[in-house]
């Protein structure tokens, strides 16, 4: 399979990586520091999953246009650079090729499509971390699966071509036959808690054991689920109790990225969080007081400290 | 008049210096550095329009040497009232009235159970004042209000023997009939000063400029409303309004104090107003889910970095 990774951050590096590795066609569309160190020396990962591996001679560029048509598109750019990003990749696309986001967020696939029509794109989504260390360096610490799948529902030949190789390549992948029902279930997690460790400044550990903070974190996947339940996705009724036990459970260490792009004044992603949900929420009648404050008390770090 | 100002910081300091540079016999209880600055240095007050020194102090930090004392300025942090208890009990003999001026609605109720038969009024002030250093106190810009009275029913002889000394050194003060209705209307703005732009990290302008944040300090400042009125406290029928009226005429750049303490990592003052509402909010059966996400978000640093 020919396969493009636009946005060669940690997810788009490490699936790159592990199908180069594979022995598949990848190729890197990269930008600044990391782009030049790919070029001169290559891709360098360190995993405790998968061991440590360096492939000397990596495929990386800034411009789509010299990579030709491929088989599928990893998306692995920033959600404020989807659509100029979706835009970016056009020279990539031969009749059959697809595109999956490894994005946060549930509307990704919707915006890509927006831009490349519906039919180009798989939903997805990853349980899976890897960093950018260094230029060039990737740090991949935890070994969740990526799943995708259509949108419509429902397994497809495409996907399963896709499962395949990435297998093949030693990734955990998996075709879901209900994408947005996993896509939701991830979301209305990753955004309570984002928006609940961000807005607190404290992280998951801390939120779960004090009551006020717990009740908020309740509060917030609950209008999640509420949404997810009015755009007609069938999650189980058990989703919230799962959420919870789930935070309880998570290391001392754990600190979703909301709270550490706060610590250190980055660039917030409170649009893919409680803006989509506020948003949504405006437009199928689902009240969603909590993610609404949350946004507020974010809003002025959205684009770093405010001055 | 035998004055003795139990907290030491910058309030107490400026009225209490003001009081001692009109002649009244003013001890200062302190500790530690203050103390030691007070009675090396004495007390300087920094104005616009004024300057000047108090030497020699009288400061102490053992209060059975300096009680009973006519008037007792009560003028802690909120949260350390129930610490400087016992100092307040040595300093109270028979004809000893207690003022207290803290943030908050019920610190003349606090006082008066734990004194049972103390004479208590009740009291506050809007004054800004900080303390750049030891020894020295700084109050910008004009005098702000300092109001006074009996905790319930209208002013009597004992709060006019207190209002000529206050204005004859110099002090903005009145007094009030309806004292629950001054405190409840502070603390409308200083809850929703204070808790809106702590939750934001943003001081006071731009978080009156964005429409979210704004909803969000409009919202709080409704619900401290909302349960004054089920406490049985009427506000003035356009207390939003006014309250509104206020930040509008205050400089974009100030940083409440909640939002200074919660940078420098000092203690906050969250029990006395969002727990308090939060508190009362529940008791009555009034929804304030603005001011208890804001209590939740603050609650777990409210206690300040440890050392």
């Amino acid at each position: 399979m020919r396969i493009a990774i636009m946005g060669a951050g940690g997810l788009g590096g490490y699936y790159g990586a592990m199908l180069a590795h594979g022995g598949e066609s990848v190729a890197f569309i990269a930008r600044g520091e990391h782009l030049r160190a790919l070029q001169r020396d290559g891709l360098h990962m360190e995993s405790a999953h998968v061991g440590d591996f360096h492939l000397p001679q990596v495929d990386a560029t800034d411009d789509p246009a010299a990579i030709g048509s491929v088989d599928v598109v990893l998306m692995g750019v920033k959600a404020y650079d989807l659509e100029a990003a979706s835009e970016a990749i056009r020279p990539l696309l031969g009749p059959d090729t697809f595109v999956v986001p490894l994005l946060n967020g549930v509307d990704m696939a919707e915006r890509i499509g927006a831009v490349l029509g519906p039919e180009r794109v798989l939903g997805g989504t990853v349980f899976l971390s890897c960093n950018v260390i260094a230029p060039g360096r990737l740090r991949h610490v935890f070994n969740g699966p990526f799943v995708f799948g259509e949108l419509a529902g429902g397994l497809s030949d495409r996907a399963g071509a896709l499962e395949a190789t990435l297998r093949a390549a030693g990734v955990n992948a998996e075709q879901s036959p209900d994408i947005r029902r996993d896509l939701w279930r991830k979301f209305i997690m990753v955004a309570a808690l984002a928006g609940v460790s961000g807005a607190t400044r404290i992280p998951t550990r801390a939120v779960m054991a004090d009551p006020d903070t717990r009740a908020l974190f309740e509060g917030a996947l609950r209008e999640g689920e509420a949404l997810a339940r009015a755009s007609g996705v069938s999650l189980e009724d058990d989703v919230v109790a799962r959420h919870l036990a789930f935070a309880d459970g998570v290391s001392p260490q754990h600190t979703v990225s909301m709270l550490l792009d706060l610590r250190v004044g980055r660039r917030l992603e409170l649009d893919v969080f409680q803006g989509t949900i506020v948003r949504l929420g405006e437009r199928l009648g689902v009240p969603t007081p909590i993610h609404r404050v949350l946004y507020a008390a974010l809003k002025p770090h959205v684009n770093g400290p405010p001055a | 008049m035998r004055i003795a100002v139990l907290g030491a910081g910058a309030i107490g300091c400026f009225y209490g210096g003001l009081l001692a540079h009109a002649g009244e016999d003013v001890v200062f209880i302190a500790r530690g550095r203050q103390l030691a600055a007070l009675r090396a240095e004495g007390l300087e007050v920094l104005r616009d329009e004024e300057r000047f020194t108090v030497r020699p102090v009288q400061a102490t930090d053992d209060p059975a040497t300096a009680g009973p004392a006519e008037l007792v300025l009560l003028t802690t942090k909120a949260y350390h009232l129930e610490s400087v208890l016992p100092a307040l009990r040595a300093l109270v003999g028979p004809g000893t009235l207690v003022l207290p001026l803290l943030n908050g609605v019920d610190a003349a109720e606090r006082v008066a159970q734990a004194l049972p038969g103390a004479q208590v009024l009740a009291g506050l002030t809007y004054v800004p004042a900080n303390r750049p250093r030891p020894g020295v106190v700084h109050q910008p810009g004009p005098q702000r209000r300092f109001i006074f009275g009996e905790v319930r029913g209208p002013v009597t002889e004992r709060c006019q023997r207190v209002l000529a000394v206050l204005r004859g050194a110099g002090i903005r003060a009145e007094t009030s009939d309806v004292m629950a209705r001054e405190l409840w209307s502070k603390l409308m703005l200083v809850a929703a000063n204070g808790g809106v732009c702590a939750v934001t990290g943003s001081p006071i302008g731009p978080v009156m400029t964005d429409p979210d944040t704004r909803a969000l300090y409009v919202a709080c400042c409704r619900e401290v409303g909302a349960v004054a009125a089920a406490c049985g406290v009427a506000l003035e029928p356009d207390a939003v309004a006014h309250t509104l009226a206020h930040v509008e005429v205050t400089p974009g750049e100030m940083r409440p104090s909640m939002l200074q303490d919660l940078e420098a990592g000092h203690p906050l003052e969250l029990e006395a107003m969002h727990g308090t509402v939060v508190r009362l909010g529940r008791e009555h059966g009034v929804p304030v889910p603005i001011t208890t996400f804001i209590y939740a978000a603050l609650k777990l640093r409210a206690g300040g970095r440890p050392a």
